[in-house]
């Protein structure tokens, strides 16, 4: 508090003497932790990715695709904290800081200071970066460079439009608009269309730039001279981000609600996990390759061999996790709320069985399918075994489950701790970060046309990863009810009406091992699995009524 | 009505509530016919046990000092002040015990004591004003 | 509220010949046997790692006694858990509740399991302890939680409050809290609290009776009223100086030096005078030791006997 206060009255006096600069000082102080990180990031990861890639010259692995992936990963991360980096809920939506709302400055100006001096930034940002993966990697620019910028900018005025915009109802319609077309059209222009749109390739980027930046400046305007009033929308989102439970009238029902409410992280963390481990595995394999001269080949010539490995690895993991969770519960000791309580040991044990089993099941489920996806893309990108002479003769002599839950415990080791660092975000953020960098870095031996399909997966995830968060919430806070299977519906079933044929239409064919295909049946059917598994107290509810 | 718990002097605390209240009637603070404070009251103003005030309000109910109406609430007694001379003497004579201890600690006989008393008395005029003045 | 003598012969808790070892030689509780009066509110004291916890945790059920008999209610805590438990509220001594949770849903979450489960008084007790209904666990203070505890432990208004070392490490105002939530609960008709402590003053505010353990042995259990009756605290004072303390018949502890000594004793306080004054002292004062005394006085003999 007190060095707040002298912060505020340092930041004043530096404005009387020059505005611009105070204004400038202070960006810069409250944003070079971002600046450190979005270089560390690209530095530590992305380099070595795109490096180890060069090297194998795999067809999976083009060093051109993993280098841009990486690249976005990282300005896309650096975007979200430029755009969350503030100390309070509030201070995000106004876009500016408290400190800075007292200064004697007309709001416009102080938002539009704000909105430059981080797009600006980010701009600079991709264009250092740019230049220093360029200069490194010398074979072939990989990246280019007017390119890398226009995207950067292109990524920070989206993400400081949906952070400055949120829940007001106007704007949400644009923005939902800008989502719908413009984000598309920027890529297949970018990355697909050049000999379509020819000259004009940065017409509709810049669109897309005009249009968000618009939105984000008005939205935050808009902020200030309601004073943060809310619109139906930001309400609707504010209570479903709140768990305003109804009043539990059995010992069960709270119960059960803890259980869950415990776990509740645990479709976020399984994905934040899959994708931790997808890129540590590649990663590994590709350091390995690279300074051990050592390569890894998986002799794995069938679906049946494939999945030995999948099965025990899931296993693994799944069980690890919830010993981990377990342990995690016993430091914390919530026993006391749970053991004190005047209800019979048994019903304990079976409100715990219950939920320990769906929730076992569940994360095997996703990890099977992940995993499946993990060791095909493996499979087909054929990495050679033959080079790492244990791991050879474990894989010919014993059987490839063997290697499989070796390499499982690796990656999982190396992972737990990624996945903590990254526990800071909010969970689905970083999902959709993660498997968006996944799906790039996985989805390019579809050939060119790719591109489309990665903007199908990148919107299409988010819907699926956002409604299966709307169904967990509204399960966890037990307001499952025919609204939320209706919403659900009425937003999944066009969603995958449209998204299926368009990925159909893309790729030819329609495969069951496509993470996003078998992502979006997940997400369909997990909807009315729930609704059933919670028919009995729903029914009960309604007649209730 | 002011009252001072010390859970440190080895007092119990219902005496200490009980020789309180007394000195409180002895001194004229509290009049006959005073209401005071209910045992939850006083407890909850005091942070201490409700039964150790019930307690200290039955001795003094049994010592004539308060009356309890019923369903109204508990008063000093009309008769509380004749009582109170007696209470006087033996506040005094707890005061005295210490003073005593102290003169022999620091080796003063008893007739000097008794002179300084004297002298102090007179340097306080103490005697020709008011009886009952006091805090 | 009504008058109502301490010596209700209602009994809430009643432990028996109870004996816990941890391991083969850790001795927490040594054939400890005592009875909670109903209505009263009954203080455990002793220094850290005395016992008390274990204790509670027997009476909570949470351990099996290995040898004696437990009873709370009448029912065996092991036997019939959740009629024990329904009428118990808990507040434990590190507060351990969930960082995640917030307090309204921990209020929520709580009122689940009881019946007797009172809103008005819950809103009330928010209100008075000033805590936010969407503050998180984990960001509120030591105090803040401990009265969050407290409120979850209350409101089913149990007929028995267990409170383990409530006052620890919290500053007076919480502390106050606590106090006046004990009082409240006598003054209601018929509830009973047990609660440990070694802030031995606050003890002696609040409490009815006292058991004192020490090593995991009761040492003392009786009212306070009784102990401060039977323990005197006399002051000596000698013509020729002693080099070391006299042997005093029923005497806890002998403190002094030269001239001027101090003895505290329990019971035997004739049979003391008379030794005292065959030594060749005079009694200069005789009090009532404070609880502090006489614990320090009883941890003070154990020691010597130790010793000898």
């Amino acid at each position: 508090m007190v060095s707040q206060a002298i912060r505020t009255r340092a930041l004043r006096s530096m404005f009387r003497a020059s505005p611009v600069f105070a204004l400038l000082w202070e960006q810069w102080r409250v944003t070079r932790g971002v600046m450190l990180f979005a270089v560390a990031v690209t530095l530590g990861i992305a380099l070595p990715l795109h490096f180890a890639a060069a090297y194998i010259r795999s067809p999976l692995l083009d060093p051109s695709f993993v280098s841009l992936g990486a690249y976005f990963f990282s300005l896309l991360v650096v975007a979200i904290f430029f755009a969350v980096d503030y100390s309070s809920v509030d201070e995000v939506r106004l876009g500016i800081a408290a400190r800075q709302q007292l200064l004697p400055m007309r709001r416009a100006w102080l938002v539009l200071g704000h909105f430059a001096y981080r797009v600006g930034m980010m701009g600079a940002l991709a264009a250092a970066l740019g230049l220093v993966v360029n200069a490194l990697y010398s074979r072939e620019a990989t990246i280019p460079f007017e390119d890398g910028v226009t995207l950067a900018v292109c990524i920070m005025t989206y993400v400081l439009a949906i952070s400055w915009t949120v829940g007001r109802n106007g704007l949400s319609v644009g923005f939902v608009t800008a989502l719908v077309l413009v984000w598309p059209m920027y890529f297949s222009s970018l990355y697909v269309a050049h000999g379509v749109f020819g000259q004009g390739r940065y017409t509709p980027p810049l669109l897309f730039m005009a249009i968000c930046s618009v939105m984000a400046i008005g939205g935050a305007l808009q902020c200030h001279t309601t004073g943060g009033r809310t619109s139906a929308a930001s309400r609707f989102v504010e209570r479903e981000a709140t768990s305003h439970t109804s009043k539990f009238t059995s010992p069960e029902q709270a119960l059960r609600w803890l259980e869950w409410r415990r776990r509740g992280l645990v479709f976020p963390v399984v994905t934040i996990l899959l994708g931790a481990s997808y890129l540590s595995f590649i990663l590994i394999v590709i350091l390995l390759d690279h300074y051990a001269g050592l390569t890894l080949r998986v002799s794995l010539s069938t679906p049946d061999a494939l999945l030995g490995w999948i099965v025990p690895g899931a296993a693994i993991i799944t069980g690890m996790y919830h010993l981990f969770d377990d342990w995690r519960r016993s430091q914390s000791g919530q026993d006391s709320l749970v053991y004190l309580k005047p209800i019979p040991f048994s019903e304990i044990l079976r409100n715990r069985l219950r939920v320990r089993i769906t929730s076992v099941l569940t994360t095997f489920g996703m990890l099977s399918i992940l995993c499946a996806n993990l060791f095909l893309i493996a499979w087909s990108a054929g990495i050679p075994l033959e080079k790492w002479p244990i791991i050879h003769e474990a894989v010919s002599s014993i059987a490839t489950p063997i290697a499989g839950i070796i390499l499982s415990i690796l990656v999982f080791a190396g992972f737990v701790s990624v996945c903590w660092a990254l526990m800071g975000l909010p969970p689905i953020v970083v999902g959709v970060i993660v498997l968006w960098c996944c799906l790039r870095l996985a989805g390019q031996s579809y050939g060119p046309s790719m591109d489309s399909v990665f903007v199908v997966y990148g919107v299409g995830l988010t819907v699926v990863l956002a409604l299966l968060y709307y169904a967990v919430a509204a399960w966890r806070k037990r307001t499952f009810t025919r609204k939320t299977v209706l919403v659900w519906c009425g937003l999944s079933v066009p969603f995958a009406m449209l998204a299926v044929p368009w990925a159909w239409m893309i790729r030819g064919s329609l495969d069951l091992d496509d993470v996003f295909v078998t992502g979006s049946a997940l997400a369909l059917g997990l909807g009315p699995a729930l609704a059933v598994f919670h028919y009995a107290s729903w029914v009960k509810r309604l007649r209730s009524r | 009505m002011h009252i001072h718990i010390s859970p440190k002097n080895g007092v119990p605390l219902y005496l200490q509530i009980v020789n309180q209240v007394k000195y409180l009637v002895a001194s004229g603070v509290l009049k006959s016919g005073d209401e005071i404070l209910p045992i939850r009251g006083l407890a909850e103003k005091l942070l201490i046990n409700p039964n150790t005030v019930a307690r200290a309000y039955r001795e003094l109910e049994t010592a004539g000092i308060l009356v309890k109406r019923l369903g109204a609430g508990t008063y000093v007694s009309a008769e509380g002040s004749p009582l109170a001379w007696s209470e006087r003497l033996k506040i005094l004579g707890e005061r005295a015990t210490g003073l005593l201890t102290e003169a022999h600690q620091l080796g003063v006989p008893v007739e000097q004591l008794i002179e300084l008393i004297q002298k102090r008395s007179q340097e306080l005029a103490w005697n020709e004003t008011e009886g009952s003045k006091h805090e | 509220m009504s008058e109502r003598t301490v010596a209700d012969h209602e009994t809430v808790a009643e432990v028996e010949g109870l004996t816990r070892r941890f391991g083969r030689t850790t001795l927490a509780l040594d054939n400890v046997s005592l009875r909670v009066p109903k209505g009263s509110v009954f203080g455990l004291v002793g220094e850290n790692g005395a016992g008390k916890t274990t204790l509670i945790k027997h009476l909570l059920g949470q351990y099996k006694p290995q040898s004696g008999t437990v009873r709370v209610f009448g029912e065996s805590p092991i036997e019939a858990p959740e009629k024990v438990l329904a009428g118990i509220g808990y507040l434990s001594e590190d507060h351990d509740l969930p960082g995640w949770m917030r307090i309204d849903e921990l209020i929520n979450y709580t009122q689940a399991f009881y019946p007797d489960w009172d809103d008005t008084y819950a809103e009330h007790l928010l209100k008075t302890f000033e805590l936010q209904p969407e503050a998180k666990i984990k960001t509120l203070s030591r105090g803040q939680r401990a009265q969050a505890g407290l409120l979850t432990a209350l409101a089913h208004r149990p007929p028995l409050l267990l409170l383990d070392e409530p006052s620890a490490g919290l500053d007076a105002v919480v502390r106050r809290d606590i106090l006046g939530a004990v009082i409240r609960t006598v003054a209601d008709e018929g509830r009973t609290v047990l609660f440990s402590s070694h802030l031995l003053d606050e003890v002696e505010r609040v409490a009815d009776y006292i058991a004192m353990i020490s090593k995991g042995k009761l040492v003392l259990c009786d009212s306070l009223d009784a102990i401060k009756a039977k323990h005197h605290s006399l002051t000596l004072h000698v013509e020729q100086p002693w080099t070391k303390p006299p042997t005093v018949p029923g005497a806890l502890a002998v403190t002094g030096g030269g001239r001027d000594w101090t003895v505290v004793t329990d019971g035997r306080i004739e049979e003391a005078r008379t030794a005292i004054r065959t030594l060749g002292a005079t009694i200069l004062e005789e009090t009532t030791p404070s609880l502090e005394d006489i614990f320090v006085a009883r941890s003070g003999r154990r020691s010597i006997l130790e010793e000898g």
